[in-house]
Formats: C-alpha cells, sequence, structure tokens
C-alpha cells in the first residue's frame, strides 16, 4: 500500500455471539484509504458494510467481537490503544454521519446545545478558537447553507425535518474538522430532492476539509457519482475493489456484474427487471466461494475452493476462480 | 407458551401461587385444627412438630388460621379484583368504542375515583358502607374499577384502529360480536397482568383494614386479624406476627413474579399498548 | 431547561380544581346516602322525633341536600368544616386536621425522599451493570419490596432495629415543628417502612428506563463524537430516563400517602391518617369526610407538581 494512506484495514473480521451461534458479518476484509479520497463500500444489506464502519470506530455492542491483524490511521495501530485513547480520536479524527437523522439527536436538548458540545470538544483538543460559539454555530450552519440557522439552533430535534437534521448532523460533523469521515448511507431515509442536496453537500465539505470519506451504501448511482474507487461487499468479504469508473463500468466479479445489471434494467425501465437469483444466506461457516449458490457462472470447484483476491489490471482486484486461472 | 416456561422467574411465580392456591385450598382439610375453636393447654406454644407454626393467645394453631385467613383474603380479593375487571373492563370498552360524551363523563368518574388514595378510599367506603369482609369485597372492588375502565379504554382506542376490527365492521359484524372477538384477546394479556397485580394489592388492602379492626371480625380469622392478634404479644411470641406476615409476602411475591412474568413474554406488545 | 408554558399548566390547574370539586360532592352525598342522618347519630338511635326535628332545625338539616352540600363547601373553602363529634368532642375540625397535617406531610416527603435516594442509586447501577450479578441482587430485593405489606415491614423494622438493636425508637413521633432532628430520628422506621415498596417500583423503573436509552441511536452518535462516557450518562442516558422514572413516580404518590394511614397507627404518630381511623370507629362521620377530602386535596396538588415537572422535561409537550 502507498505511504500517503490514510487508514490502512488489513483482515478485519467481526463476529456477533447470538445465543450460542456465532455469526460473522465481516470476514476478512482489507483496504486502505489515501488522504483526501473518497471510498465507497457497496453490497447489499446484510453484506458487512455498515459493521465494518462500526468496527473501525468501536461503536458495537459488548457481544461483538472484533479483530484485526492490523488498522493502522497515520501510521500508529488503532488495535493498540486502550479504551480511552480511543475515544480520544472519535469525533476529532475519525468521525460518523449516521443513517437515521432522527434517531441520533438527544431529544431532550436543543440542536443549539448539539453543536455547542461539539465546538466545545474540537477546542479542547486543539486549544483554538476564542469566538463566540454561539456565532460559530450559526456560521457552521450557514455554510452547510441554512440560510436561517437562529430559527434551527432554536429548535428540537422533533421540530425538524428529516433533511434538516441531516444538515444539522453533517455541520457538527464538520465541526470538528476530522481527518476521515464515514459516512453510513446518510441519504437513504430522504427523498431524492433533498438526497441530491446532502450529496453535494458531502462532496463540498469534504474537498473544503480535505477530508476523506468512507462511503457506505447500496445505492450504485451514488457511489458512482462521489466515490474515488469502490469496494463491493458480498457477505462479509470485499469481492471487488478498484477505481470507481472500473468497477461501475467494467465490473469483473459475476456479483458486481449481476448489481450493474439490475441497476441498469431499473433505469432502462425494462418490463422484465433483472433480477439476481436467491439471497444471500446465513452466515456460518461457508465452503468455497459464499457467492458460489446465486452465480449463473459458477463451476464446479467454486463450491469448494475459497477465492482469494486476485489482481485484473489497474489496481483493480476481483475475488472469483474465473480470475484466478 | 414456551416463551412464558422459558422465562425463569415468570416459572418461579406461577409455581409459587398455584403452591399457595393448593394450600389454601386443600390445605385445612389435611390439618386436624379449627381456627377458631381455643385449646387452653396450649397458649402461645413456639413453632414445633405438633403446631408447624406454633399457638397464639387462644391456643389455636396458627398455621391453621393462616389458611383459613388467606382463604378470607384470596377469596375477598379475587372477587372483588375480578368485579372490577369485568364491570370497569367493559365500560371501558364500551366507551372506546362508542365514544360521546358518556364516554367523556366516564373518564372524569375515573380519575376522580383515581385521585384518592386508595387505602383512604377504603377506609371511606368501610365507613359509608360498614364495616365487614362483604363490604371489603366492595371496596376493592370500587378502587379497582377506574383502573381497568382507563386500561381498556386506552388499549381498545389503539386496536379500534387496527385494520382487521376495520373490516369487521365492513363486513356487518355486530358490535358485541366486534367487541368481544376482535379486541377482547388482543388486549387479555395486559388485562391479566393487572388483574394479578390487583390481586396482591387486594390482599394488602384487606390485611390493612382487617389490621385495623374494620375488617373481618374475630375470632374469625383473616389474614390482618392474625397480624393484629400477634401484634399484641409480640415480644413474647412473635412468631404469630412474622409468619402471617410471611404468608403475606409470599403470595404477593408470587403474584408480582407471575405478572412480571406474563408482562415479559407479551413485551413488545405490551410496551407499544401501554 | 425551557419556560414552562403557562396556558397547558393553568388549563390542568383548572382540571384540578373541578375534581377536587367532584370529589367534594362526591364525598358528602355518599356518606349522606349511607348515614343519612346526623342526628341519629349525635343523639342514638332513641332520639325523639321531636329531638330530632329541633336537631334538624339547629343545624339546618331541614334544608334541601344540594343546599346542605353549598353551605357545607363554602364553610369548608373558608376554613369551616364543622366540628368533632367523637374523637375530639366539639373541637373544630379544622383545627384537628391543621394540628395533624404537618406530620402526615412531613412523614410522606421523608419516606419520598428515602425512595428517590435509594431508587436513584440501586437503579442506575444495577442499569450500568445489567445482567451482572449486582444486578440481579438489586433486582431481587426489588421484588421483594413490592411483596412486603408496609404494616408487616414496619414490624419487622421495629423488631430487629428497634426492639432488637435499640437504633430507633419504637414509638413516640416528634413533631417536626419541636425538634427537626428528633423527627428525622422517631420518624425514620415508619418513613422506611412506607418508602420500601415505592423504592423497588421506582428502581425497576429507572433500570428498565436507563437500560432501554443506553442502546438508542443518539447514545451512539454521541460516543462516535468522542464524548466521554460520564458527560454520556449524564446527558443522554440519564436525562431521557428521567421522564418515565419521574411518570412512576407520581403514580405512586396515591400509595404513599395511603400507606401513611396504618404505619401512623402503628407508630403512634398523631397525624391524619390515624385521625381518619379513629373517625371511622368513633362514627365521627363530619370528620370522615373532612380527612378523605383532606387527602384528596394533597394528592391531587402533588400530581399538579410532579405533571408541571414531567412538562418541563419533555420538549414534546409544548
Amino acid at each position: 500500500m502507498t505511504e500517503a494512506a490514510l487508514i490502512e484495514v488489513v483482515n478485519l473480521r467481526t463476529a456477533f455471539a447470538v445465543g450460542s451461534q456465532r455469526v460473522e458479518a465481516v470476514r476478512g476484509v482489507s483496504f486502505s484509504i489515501a488522504a483526501g479520497e473518497v471510498f465507497g463500500l457497496i453490497g447489499e444489506s446484510g453484506s458487512g458494510k455498515t459493521v465494518t464502519g462500526l468496527s473501525l470506530l468501536r461503536l458495537l455492542p459488548p457481544h461483538a467481537s472484533v479483530a484485526a491483524d492490523a488498522m493502522r490511521f497515520r501510521g500508529e495501530d488503532l488495535t493498540r490503544l486502550s479504551g480511552e485513547e480511543f475515544r480520544a480520536l472519535r469525533g476529532i479524527q475519525l468521525a460518523m454521519i449516521f443513517q437515521d437523522p432522527v434517531g441520533s439527536f438527544n431529544p431532550a436538548k436543543t440542536v443549539s446545545w448539539h453543536l455547542k458540545q461539539a465546538i466545545a470538544r474540537r477546542r479542547a483538543c486543539s486549544g483554538t478558537g476564542e469566538a463566540d460559539w454561539p456565532e460559530e454555530s450559526a456560521q457552521n450552519l450557514r455554510d452547510i447553507g441554512i440560510r436561517a440557522p437562529e430559527r434551527v439552533l432554536a429548535s428540537y430535534p422533533h421540530q425538524l425535518s428529516g433533511g434538516m437534521l441531516q444538515r444539522a448532523l453533517i455541520a457538527m460533523v464538520i465541526a470538528l474538522r476530522p481527518a476521515l469521515i464515514i459516512a453510513d448511507e446518510p441519504t437513504t431515509n430522504l427523498d431524492n430532492l433533498v438526497e441530491r442536496q446532502i450529496l453535494d453537500l458531502i462532496r463540498t465539505q469534504q474537498r473544503k476539509l480535505g477530508a476523506s470519506v468512507l462511503y457506505v451504501t447500496h445505492d450504485l448511482g451514488v457511489a458512482g457519482e462521489i466515490c474515488d474507487r469502490i469496494a463491493v461487499m458480498y457477505a462479509g468479504e470485499i469481492v471487488e475493489m478498484g477505481p470507481a469508473r472500473d468497477v461501475l463500468e467494467r465490473p469483473r466479479h459475476p456479483y458486481a456484474q449481476g448489481l450493474l445489471q439490475t441497476s441498469a434494467s431499473l433505469d432502462r425501465r425494462d418490463e422484465y427487471l433483472y433480477e439476481l437469483q436467491g439471497e444471500p444466506g446465513v452466515r456460518g461457516a461457508v465452503e468455497g466461494c459464499g457467492f458460489a449458490a446465486r452465480c449463473p457462472q459458477a463451476m464446479p470447484k467454486c463450491r469448494s475452493t475459497q477465492p482469494r483476491l486476485v489482481d485484473v489490471g489497474a489496481g483493480h482486484v476481483s475475488r472469483c476462480l474465473l480470475h484466478d486461472q | 407458551m414456551r416463551a412464558f416456561f422459558a422465562h425463569k422467574l415468570a416459572v418461579i411465580g406461577a409455581a409459587v401461587t398455584g403452591f399457595v392456591l393448593l394450600a389454601v385450598i386443600a390445605g385445612p382439610w389435611l390439618l386436624p385444627y379449627s381456627p377458631t375453636e381455643a385449646d387452653f393447654l396450649a397458649l402461645l406454644a413456639s413453632p414445633s412438630l405438633a403446631h408447624p407454626f406454633g399457638t397464639d393467645s387462644f391456643g389455636r394453631d396458627v398455621l391453621t388460621r393462616i389458611l383459613y385467613g388467606a382463604r378470607v383474603s384470596l377469596a375477598v380479593s379475587v372477587a372483588g379484583v375480578l368485579s372490577a375487571a369485568l364491570l370497569g373492563g367493559s365500560a371501558g370498552l364500551v366507551s372506546a368504542y362508542v365514544g360521546g360524551w358518556s364516554a367523556a363523563v366516564l373518564m372524569r368518574i375515573a380519575d376522580l375515583l383515581f385521585s384518592f388514595p386508595s387505602f383512604v378510599l377504603a377506609l371511606f367506603l368501610m365507613v359509608v358502607l360498614g364495616f365487614g369482609v362483604a363490604n371489603i369485597a366492595v371496596s376493592i372492588a370500587l378502587i379497582y374499577l377506574p383502573l381497568f375502565a382507563r386500561l381498556a379504554r386506552n388499549m381498545a382506542l389503539v386496536v379500534k384502529e387496527e385494520p382487521w376490527v376495520q373490516a369487521a365492521q365492513l363486513m356487518g359484524q355486530s358490535t358485541f360480536s366486534i367487541l368481544s372477538r376482535e379486541i377482547l384477546p388482543n388486549i387479555a394479556a395486559p388485562l391479566f397482568v393487572q388483574i394479578a397485580l390487583g390481586i396482591a394489592f387486594g390482599i394488602v388492602i384487606e390485611a390493612g383494614l382487617s389490621f385495623l379492626g374494620l375488617g373481618v371480625q374475630p375470632p374469625d380469622p383473616s389474614l390482618g386479624t392474625i397480624m393484629a392478634d400477634g401484634r399484641e404479644y409480640f415480644q413474647r411470641a412473635p412468631w404469630v406476627l412474622t409468619l402471617s406476615g410471611v404468608a403475606i409476602s409470599i403470595a404477593l411475591l408470587g403474584l408480582n413474579l407471575l405478572s412480571d412474568g406474563i408482562r415479559d413474554v407479551m413485551d413488545p406488545k405490551l410496551r407499544a399498548r401501554l | 431547561m425551557p419556560a414552562i408554558n403557562l396556558a397547558p399548566a393553568s388549563r390542568r390547574f383548572g382540571g384540578v380544581v373541578l375534581i377536587a370539586f367532584l370529589g367534594a360532592a362526591l364525598v358528602f352525598f355518599v356518606m349522606r346516602a349511607g348515614h343519612g342522618d346526623p342526628a341519629l347519630t349525635a343523639l342514638g338511635d332513641q332520639a325523639t322525633p321531636e329531638a330530632i326535628a329541633a336537631f334538624h332545625k339547629r343545624w339546618g338539616l331541614d334544608a334541601p341536600l344540594v343546599v346542605q352540600f353549598w353551605r357545607w363547601l363554602s364553610g369548608a373553602l373558608a376554613g369551616n368544616f364543622g366540628m368533632s363529634m367523637t374523637v375530639a368532642g366539639g373541637v373544630p375540625i379544622a383545627d384537628l386536621i391543621a394540628s395533624r397535617l404537618p406530620n402526615t406531610l412531613f412523614i410522606g416527603f421523608y419516606a419520598m425522599a428515602i425512595a428517590v435516594t435509594i431508587s436513584l442509586v440501586a437503579g442506575t447501577v444495577s442499569a450500568l451493570h445489567h445482567g451482572r450479578m449486582i444486578d440481579s441482587v438489586a433486582t431481587g430485593m426489588a421484588v421483594l419490596g413490592i411483596s412486603m405489606p408496609d404494616f408487616w415491614l414496619s414490624y419487622v423494622l421495629v423488631y430487629v432495629l428497634a426492639l432488637g438493636a435499640g437504633i430507633f425508637p419504637s414509638y413516640g413521633f416528634v413533631s417536626p415543628r419541636v425538634s427537626l432532628a428528633d423527627a428525622l430520628y422517631s420518624g425514620f422506621l415508619p418513613a422506611f417502612a412506607i418508602a420500601a415498596p415505592m423504592a423497588a417500583s421506582f428502581t425497576r423503573m429507572l433500570r428498565t428506563a436507563l437500560i432501554e436509552t443506553l442502546y438508542r441511536d443518539h447514545v451512539r452518535v454521541a460516543r462516535s463524537l468522542g464524548y466521554s462516557e460520564t458527560f454520556i450518562f449524564v446527558h443522554y442516558v440519564f436525562r431521557n430516563a428521567l421522564i418515565p422514572y419521574v411518570t412512576v413516580i407520581g403514580l405512586q404518590v396515591r400509595y404513599l400517602l395511603g400507606g401513611t394511614v396504618v404505619v401512623e397507627r402503628i407508630f403512634g404518630i398523631p397525624g391524619i391518617g390515624a385521625l381518619m381511623v379513629d373517625a371511622a370507629f368513633g362514627r365521627d362521620y363530619g370528620l370522615v369526610q373532612a380527612c378523605a377530602l383532606t387527602f384528596l386535596i394533597c394528592v391531587l396538588i402533588v400530581n399538579f407538581l410532579v405533571d408541571s415537572l414531567c412538562a418541563a422535561l419533555n420538549p414534546r409537550s409544548a
């Protein structure tokens, strides 16, 4: 991996203890993100993409176990940090924008209070900014494109729309000026018009801050728009990864190809929509390729041999035996 | 059902309650003593094989008296709470369904009754109606009436909006049929929880009133009168008071755990409805 | 905290006044229905018709019932409840109640303070360590606490702490107006007896509310921003669990005041509860009425305050 990598994840494995069983949500995921890069993580629900993001920030509930060979942020190995040391990084270096803006706010406090806390945290860490925090909060909201920040600041979360809240949430995260922002499907719960605006917002702010973004989504179109590089996940593994253009225009893995065809079919408004057969199953131990059961190009050896990531040219990798001849 | 048995505490609660019921119903037949006949040869005897709970100041076997007394307490409490559940529940159901100003009036009355401390209301009613066991049941019923009315009404209001109820209405089902077949089964669980809790507290009210002397009159046993007796000679023979209290506590414990169990099993639905 | 919105508060207060009025009516008419003629009570069953008529005339009992109610009510509002017949013959009821009410209120507040303190500690500890040993212990004690009738618990406490260990007195309450320290000391056992079941249910509610809030999304967001666990607990978890907790406290006030009746009797505390029991035995109906009404008004006032607190805590009620 290049020296310019902001964050490097090697062999991340996350599992949940459910009753007496162990469900593996993430099975050996490795990737790296450079400074200022927007990296997309794409997959259906249940593919493990959200859990990957949460694992990076240690935000999973107690019954989850996270392990990795290495998780290097700016060269420092995160896995070696204690709870308190890691907490110092949260928000300031690594931050997250969540999927549901409405539930993300403390219902008992105003938006102004939320922004104040974020600003105070940044100031405590960097020791800068003597400006009045109400003025700074208002300015943050104006930068986001909210024209009448005073009204929004004085409101309680239940008084604002989902789109407005998502904007306020982004303002909070931006106020902290993190180096890496994990955005977990931030526009899924919003309607199309607002989705547009939020996407633009994220892109603008990301460029302004020079921050890196790990953008988690199931929407290929969105990924195509703002991501520089993309990884496609299936059943807890990365099955294809490379420059966004490459992966989206010339996918090599059968699953990615299927996804693209479905999306294209929707766009073309075909009479019979292209469909991927079958469903992802419950994740226990899997023999051979996890996608073999649904793969239209499956070969007999796919069910017994685990495919590994193979270079298919120009920084583009695919996890399929088709390329591993 | 299976979920119920998986929940340890609920099973313990059911077991304890079952044991109490069994003891109360069958016990008196098995024991040779009479609850009211005095035996002057064995006054204030401490617990022994012959008298597992000892005897009181009249030589009466305490265990026998407790079991008979428990019968009375339970009977009174159950009668009171069940009547309240039936009357109050029906009133609440009907008011939710029919609506209108009669419903509003009903709710105001319920609010009013509900604003009196339970024990005070019970005391007041005993004064008005006269002392005695039957009136305790009436008092308990009146205390719980508003609770069940309000509970039934609130839940029925929610269930009323469900699609299957509206479908039944469209199909021309009679009001009574809708109430009993569509709405009632869906609100049964929380009602049972409250019934169990109500019986538990009803026992406390009965015991309290009898303890003060306003309920069951001596020499008839009631958990409360036994405690009142026991208090007189507390220092010489503490077992009377202590053990009768333990008896009440066991019954209450069983009922509380049981109602907890029902509540936990019905959990997600319950939380939404209440 | 946001400013308290006055309009809904005054509407609630109006409701309180209405219920107080209806309560007074209920108490009055039901008592009359049960024991129709005060003349018979005062003069006895053997009274002659002339004596009864004279009694009626003297006390205005020949007027229509509604008028009598009005007279009683307006008298009550002016502080005149009539006189006690048997419990303290000739003494104005208002005086009796005024002298006893502070004691009952003191025990009531004391009990509530004990219950809240215990539940804050126990509820928080068991929520933060839920699933572990200490949680099971606390929950077990809570279930036990609910299952013990307060009058029995009183005796257990007396036996163990007063007669046994001699730490607290078993009788002889000292009014707080005489000495606060002595009142706190002599009032501890009765207050605790009433507090125990309340502490149990408050603890359970706080524990449940805290645990539920611990897993909410906004707590996770706060954590992702790097706020300290203490900060998150205070502002995100505890603050949001307060609403159901305070609601449960409000619901228990009825029990609290009812519990004083028996406990006062046991510990010999001169309060309204004991007064009402005495009045019941003495068939002093006017006094019973007045006591019932006093209790009602206390409950209404406390509920009003608790409701207002809940509304202030909950931004959604604006």
